[in-house]
């Protein structure tokens, strides 16, 4: 058989009932007192009434009016709904001092409620109702409950004429007892605990007929917008599939993960403390809001003034952004509620605000709430939650110095991309290293850099690589420095060398122009003289003839 | 000794809230008549009655005056009922004893 179901109005409860209430059916929210039974109530007619559907309130302990506040309270248009007659209550509250002496009978109760449920000419089979404290019928008449035979007459009419019907009772062994095992198709449980002297509440669902209902215990909180639990987004089907990528607005640290960050992603950041976690932050918040993006930046530790002016110190300005409000600062202490809380809070705030990147600093002030397996099964689901909605997150996880760098979330397997901030003591200082440890569907940079903070936001710069090793930090500049030393000395030699080649063949050039100059010269001399001496010995020759001829000899 | 019973007004100060026609109604009515006029009013007729009259259960005698009174039940304890509503109606009760119980 397929079963109706209708809407709870109460946040996330649908999924885990894989649908909602079930139509034509009374379902049971039993629980201690104040732990918001009657919450739940309201959330389904308004809910109801908010569709259209005439929605029925008996009430059996609270007076009407007092009802009637709770929804206000949560926002409901209430008189609106009452005036259309969409919203009606039948006080079903003791008059107190009845006498009552013998047979009676609580079929005009069902009476009542049909009457509201069809004024009109309604159909009471397609309105709702819920009553509140339906366990304090029985005990209308007297002490011992002599009318609980009759409560439960009242079921089985309500049951057989199919009003979809959502009763309260607290739980008591009565309760329990008779409308549990017989008169209701779905029973809820809520329960809530104090531990570490915060309140958790949780709800669980202990019978639902025919339909296939999460069987956990879920945790669930109650603020000014009713109660809430965590969407368990694994029935709410389909995850939208990490689309695009944004940039970082940081030319560095893009390229280090590979392009930027995915919409719809989650990131890491782990170190531990006063490695500059928040101020990557506080970059990532900028470049995502410069980029058109809108930014929520939940912080568990400092004030937004704080942070807006610690940023502000190190070149980051971010108040344009909250001024324009794209970027909204969420402060929040751990100590202000349970984890499961903080985190339906931030379910919800992922819900109705739709940020395009939600900013957690820092998830591990909620293990402060609860153990780390709590913690990470609650942030598992907040992941999920804005992964389903298209949010990249953003979580800072601070590492204490004694963990050796190792995070204790385990949450490796859930995060699309890690980033991982150490600082690294060298000689005298502490150096800050940035590496990207994972990025899905990203071609990551899988180097270690250094990560500086500047005057001008954060500066990631390449290591020192050099006799086989990395250096980072003054070293790096020790080593850089001398490198240059020893760079300088072999380009002045070699532009010596440089000129000397240019001049040498010249040089010589000349040389060999003088030589053959001199060359010249010397062999000149030497056929001057030569031609000078034979023309002497020549003269000296004639001379002889021509005195000899004077002699007459010859 | 007894005074009598209120002067009736236009509408009787004692209403019967009533679901039906039974046994039990019968009887109801019966007893509830020993003590004056009633205006009985069947819920399936008048829904907004019992609405307004906040009724839980039927039979209920409810005393409309300024001395409000409420009993539910089929009213067998006739002495109960007229203590409980108080003066005039608990000064009948000596002389009047023919009240309608169980069969």
């Amino acid at each position: 058989m397929e079963f109706q179901q209708v809407g709870t109005g109460v946040p996330g409860l649908d999924g885990i009932l894989a649908g909602g209430y079930l139509a034509a059916c009374p379902t049971l929210i039993m629980g201690q007192p104040g732990c918001g039974k009657t919450l739940f109530l309201l959330q389904f007619l308004a809910d109801g009434a908010s569709r259209g559907t005439r929605a029925v309130c008996a009430t059996c302990t609270e007076s009407p009016e007092r009802l009637q506040e709770h929804m206000k309270a949560f926002g409901h248009p209430v008189e609106q709904w009452m005036a259309d007659g969409l919203l009606v209550f039948v006080d079903l509250r003791p008059v107190p001092g009845e006498l009552v002496t013998g047979a009676l009978d609580q079929t005009v109760i069902k009476v009542r409620l049909d009457a509201a449920l069809g004024a009109g000419g309604a159909d009471p089979t397609m309105g709702r109702l819920a009553i509140d404290d339906l366990n304090r019928l029985a005990y209308a008449f007297d002490p011992s409950g002599i009318a609980a035979r009759q409560t439960l007459d009242l079921l089985r009419l309500l049951r057989d004429s199919g009003i979809t019907t959502l009763i309260s009772s607290a739980e008591t062994e009565a309760a329990r007892d008779s409308l549990v095992d017989y008169a209701v198709d779905a029973v809820i449980e809520l329960r809530q605990t104090v531990e570490r002297r915060l309140m958790t509440r949780t709800l669980r669902v202990t019978k639902m007929r025919g339909v296939q209902h999460g069987t956990n215990e879920y945790p669930f909180m109650i603020d000014d917008a009713g109660p809430s639990l965590m969407p368990v987004t694994q029935l709410e089907g389909q995850y939208h599939a990490r689309a695009g990528m944004v940039s970082t607005g940081h030319a560095r640290l893009d390229a280090l993960l590979g392009g930027g960050l995915y919409r719809g992603g989650s990131l890491m950041i782990t170190g531990t403390s006063g490695v500059g976690k928040s101020t990557l932050c506080g970059q990532l918040a900028a470049g995502l809001c410069a980029d058109g993006l809108r930014v929520v930046y939940k912080t568990f530790e400092q004030e937004e003034s704080e942070l807006t002016h610690d940023f502000h110190g190190v070149g980051i300005d971010l108040r344009p952004f909250v001024e324009n409000g794209r970027l909204r600062f969420v402060r929040a202490r751990s100590v202000d509620c349970g984890l499961e809380e903080h985190l339906i809070r931030l379910a919800r705030m992922a819900d109705t605000d739709r940020p395009d990147v939600l900013i957690i600093d820092a998830v591990t002030s909620m293990t402060d709430l609860g153990d780390v397996t709590t913690v990470k099964s609650m942030l598992l689901r907040l992941i999920d939650t804005c992964k389903s909605r298209g949010i990249l997150i953003i979580m800072v996880e601070l590492l204490w110095d004694a963990q050796d760098s190792v995070s204790q979330m385990g949450l490796s397997s859930l995060l699309d991309t890690w980033i991982r901030l150490e600082l690294q003591r060298q000689v005298g200082e502490y150096v800050r290293l940035i590496r990207v440890l994972k990025g899905r569907g990203a071609n990551i940079s899988h180097q270690i850099k250094e990560f500086r903070i500047t005057d001008q936001g954060i500066a990631i710069e390449d290591p020192y690589v050099g006799g086989g090793s990395f250096v980072f930090g003054t070293e790096k500049l020790i080593r850089e420095q001398a490198e240059r030393h020893e760079h300088t000395r072999m380009r002045t030699r070699l532009e010596r060398l440089q000129r000397e080649l240019e001049v040498l063949p010249g040089a010589f050039d000349a040389r060999l122009a003088q030589t053959r100059l001199e060359r010249e010269e010397a062999i000149e001399r030497l056929r001057d003289e030569i031609n000078d001496l034979q023309r002497a010995l020549e003269n000296v020759h004639a001379d002889a003839r021509a005195v000899s001829a004077a002699r007459g000899g010859g | 000794m007894a005074t009598a019973p209120p002067p009736s007004p236009q509408t009787p100060v004692l209403r019967l809230f009533v679901l039906g026609q039974s046994e039990t109604v019968r009887r109801a009515i019966a007893n509830a008549r020993t003590l004056g006029p009633v205006e009985v009013i069947d819920v399936r007729d008048d829904p907004g009655a019992a609405e307004a009259a906040r009724i839980l259960a039927t039979p209920t005698l409810i005393r409309t005056d300024d001395t409000p009174a409420r009993i539910v039940g089929d009213l067998r304890d006739l002495d109960a009922v007229r203590a409980h509503l108080g003066p005039p109606y608990d000064a009948l009760g000596a002389e009047n004893h023919h009240h309608h119980d169980d069969p």
